[in-house]
């Protein structure tokens, strides 16, 4: 292969790395069936799992409850910039069947939401395409764009 | 000097996190505070306004360790005062069902327990013995019985998967006794005695392990579990190793009773025919007049229970898991408390972890078998 | 063995107090709101050790309104006990039974965030459940923070 240099747009390497090298902080709300997406998340396309400092994608698993809001959102704010967050399940969407004054009417109260993934539990098929809505959306934002 | 670790928050497995403040010194817990109410979705407040047959559903949402034992209870507490009879058949199904929740749930805690001190080759094993057992059970809950029967080719399955479970569970717990390594660390550590447990209400394995040879299928039957012959297994220490082993020996047991139960079970029905409580059968609505109308008014109007104050507990994985149930005669309940076991259990951990190197902090809380959710309701 | 054979001293021991019933879930001992830790400490003498639950009921169209209920267990026999009073809604204030029971502790705690009644001797009586600006208290009947339209902020 011959000497050269490689020209790129710098949003695409980025995004193409940022796509490739997910690395995924969960929060664990209250969830009757975390359990049954544990395995899927892991074998999905962000298998690593680190603390929010290191984290490029947030998993809201769960309901959130008006007490544990500020957790979430401190969670979110630990994490660097640019970020994206899945709800994952009805209840981290829109609070599932609990109406109530315990339960936040979704993650989206708290955090801004990329994608949200219904199911109670979300089947493997929607997480695997939620996942890859993620990757997609890395792609459409342009470099340095923040997040309030 | 002292160290603190402020708002450190810990989250086991795959369910809700509770908050703990510990306080350090020299590589020692020195106190510890909890602070609960993470997952409080206020359910109680809600099945208040919960006609009485959707209870049993909003009671699955308990707890994500032992939805079918919240489930089952909710169902036999409302049996109990509606005054309906579960035909025979029911009985031996759900016990099979409760059972088989139970080896997975002590899989799963064991599988934490695992977790907590690295070997992830048994945190995997175990795991995969409580999604086995989870998918292969098939027994949906509903006042008077269940909503439908198990096939054949289900109880086959759920047979072979017990029988895999078993072989898993025995090695796991031949590992459990060979390895110097988990011996050393979890001999001693955590320490309930059975008089401490029985005075901050501790139920289940964590009680049993102290010794205490407290069981409430044996001591207030419930299903056919008089009727089958099955040995309860305590400890003697209370440490974190009898909780493991507890768990263990209970979960192999299991297997065995569900291999018993099925082999008593007998054609039959699997729904009560009393009908003052129940919604008629499909064929009834869609075939006739009069089950037409009793489906529309049971479903608009609600059904009453008659007005009384009664208690009912079943033996979940985590202990005693209790359903108060106040009926003033109207469509919904007018209290509905649930008791749940691992309150008692998330109450003691300030006293267990005084002395405990932070290391050893996961192990410890793991084998409590805390759920989270079921704790805050 | 049932309910019935609650032993005949615990229910003479109680007798100053008692106002009724023969100890069983349907029907508790009922005890007056300013004998409720004499109570639990003469079950405790008696044996039941253990207090299995402590809860609440919220009955609002009585004169005392909040009525509260607490199961003992006897770990060398068996046998459950179940004690209750009721304090009104103008004061509602009642002992705590920590010194006697630990495990009150929390459980008072949970009371007192769902219904609001005080627990004199409590060591610290703070909410629970709920976080800490949760308007009024969520197992009241009076309570309706869960229906839609109410104002409450989030973060």
């Amino acid at each position: 292969m011959p000497r050269g240099y490689l020209t790129a747009c710098l949003d695409d390497l980025l995004a193409w790395a940022r796509r490739a090298s997910l690395w995924r902080a969960t929060f664990f709300g209250a969830c009757c069936s975390a359990g049954a997406c544990g395995e899927d998340l892991a074998t999905s396309l962000a298998p690593i799992e680190v603390a929010p400092e290191g984290a490029d994608l947030l998993v809201v698993v769960g309901a959130v409850t008006r007490k544990h809001a500020p957790l979430l959102a401190a969670t979110y704010d630990r994490m660097p910039k640019p970020c994206w967050v899945v709800a994952l399940g009805a209840c981290a969407s829109a609070g599932g069947p609990f109406a109530g004054y315990g339960v936040l009417p979704g993650a989206a109260s708290v955090v801004p939401v990329d994608v949200y993934v219904p199911g109670c539990p979300p089947a493997p098929s929607q997480i695997r395409k939620a996942m890859q809505s993620v990757r997609d959306s890395i792609g459409e934002r342009g470099l340095g764009l923040e997040r309030s | 000097m002292a160290d603190s670790i402020e708002n450190f928050e810990l989250g086991f497995g795959r369910h809700a996190p509770y908050g703990l403040r510990a306080s350090v010194d020299g590589g020692a817990v020195t106190g510890a505070e909890v602070e609960i109410g993470y997952a409080h979705r206020g359910l109680e407040k809600r099945l208040e306004r919960t006609a009485w047959l959707d209870c049993v559903d909003v009671a699955q949402s308990i707890s994500c360790r032992s939805p079918f034992h919240c489930a089952l209870g909710m169902c036999l507490a409302l049996e109990d005062l509606a005054g309906i009879e579960v035909p025979r058949r029911a009985v031996l199904l759900r016990a099979i069902a409760s059972e088989a929740w139970r080896v997975g749930d002590h899989a799963q805690c064991a599988a934490e327990c695992m977790d907590a001190t690295g070997v992830q080759a048994w945190s995997r094993a175990l795991m995969s013995v409580r999604d086995s057992m989870r998918v292969a059970v098939d027994c949906a809950l509903c006042v008077g019985g269940l909503k439908r029967d198990a096939g054949a080719g289900g109880l086959d399955r759920l047979r072979q998967s017990a029988a895999r479970a078993r072989i898993i569970l025995e090695r796991a717990k031949r590992f459990v006794d060979g390895d110097l390594m988990l011996r050393a660390r979890a001999c001693g550590l955590g320490t309930i005695s059975k008089e401490s447990a029985l005075t901050w209400g501790i139920t289940g394995p964590t009680l049993r392990a102290g010794g205490a040879d407290m069981d409430l299928r044996r001591d207030r039957p419930y299903l056919a579990y008089d009727e089958l012959a099955w040995n309860v297994p305590t400890g003697s220490r209370g440490d974190a190793l009898d909780r493991i082993d507890v768990r263990l020996l209970e979960a192999i047991e299991s297997t065995h009773i569900v291999e018993r139960a099925m082999a008593c079970l007998e054609p039959g029905p699997v729904s009560s025919s009393d009908r003052r409580f129940m919604l008629p059968p499909k064929h009834e609505v869609y075939g006739g007049v009069d089950g037409s109308i009793r489906h529309f008014k049971i479903s608009v109007d609600g059904i009453r229970m008659p007005a009384r104050q009664l208690y009912r507990a079943v033996e979940s994985a985590g202990g005693e898991l209790g359903f108060l149930l106040v009926s003033t005669g109207g469509p919904t309940p007018h209290r509905l408390r649930v008791r749940s076991p691992s309150l008692a259990a998330c109450q003691i951990v300030p006293k267990v972890l005084e002395g405990i190197d932070v290391e050893d902090v996961p192990l410890v809380l793991a084998s409590l078998g805390i759920a989270g959710d079921e704790m805050d309701r | 063995m049932s309910e019935a054979d609650i032993p005949k001293g615990l229910v003479d021991g109680l007798a100053g107090s008692l106002v009724g019933g023969a100890g069983t879930i349907s029907d508790p001992f009922v005890v007056r709101c300013g004998a409720w830790l004499e109570s639990a400490e003469l079950l405790r003498r008696a044996g039941f050790a253990v207090l299995i639950d402590l809860w609440g009921v919220d009955h609002p169209d009585r004169e005392m309104r909040f009525e509260q209920c607490a199961q003992f267990l006897n770990p060398e026999t068996g046998l459950r006990a179940v004690l209750t009073t009721s304090c009104p809604a103008d004061d509602p204030r009642i002992q705590s039974l920590v010194d006697v029971y630990p495990n009150a502790a929390w459980l008072e705690r949970e009371i007192y965030d769902m219904f609001g009644v005080s627990f004199d001797g409590h060591p610290a009586l703070q909410r629970i459940l709920c976080p800490g600006d949760f308007p009024g208290h969520a197992l009241r009947k009076d309570c309706h923070v869960d229906e839609e339209g109410q104002a409450w902020p989030i973060r």
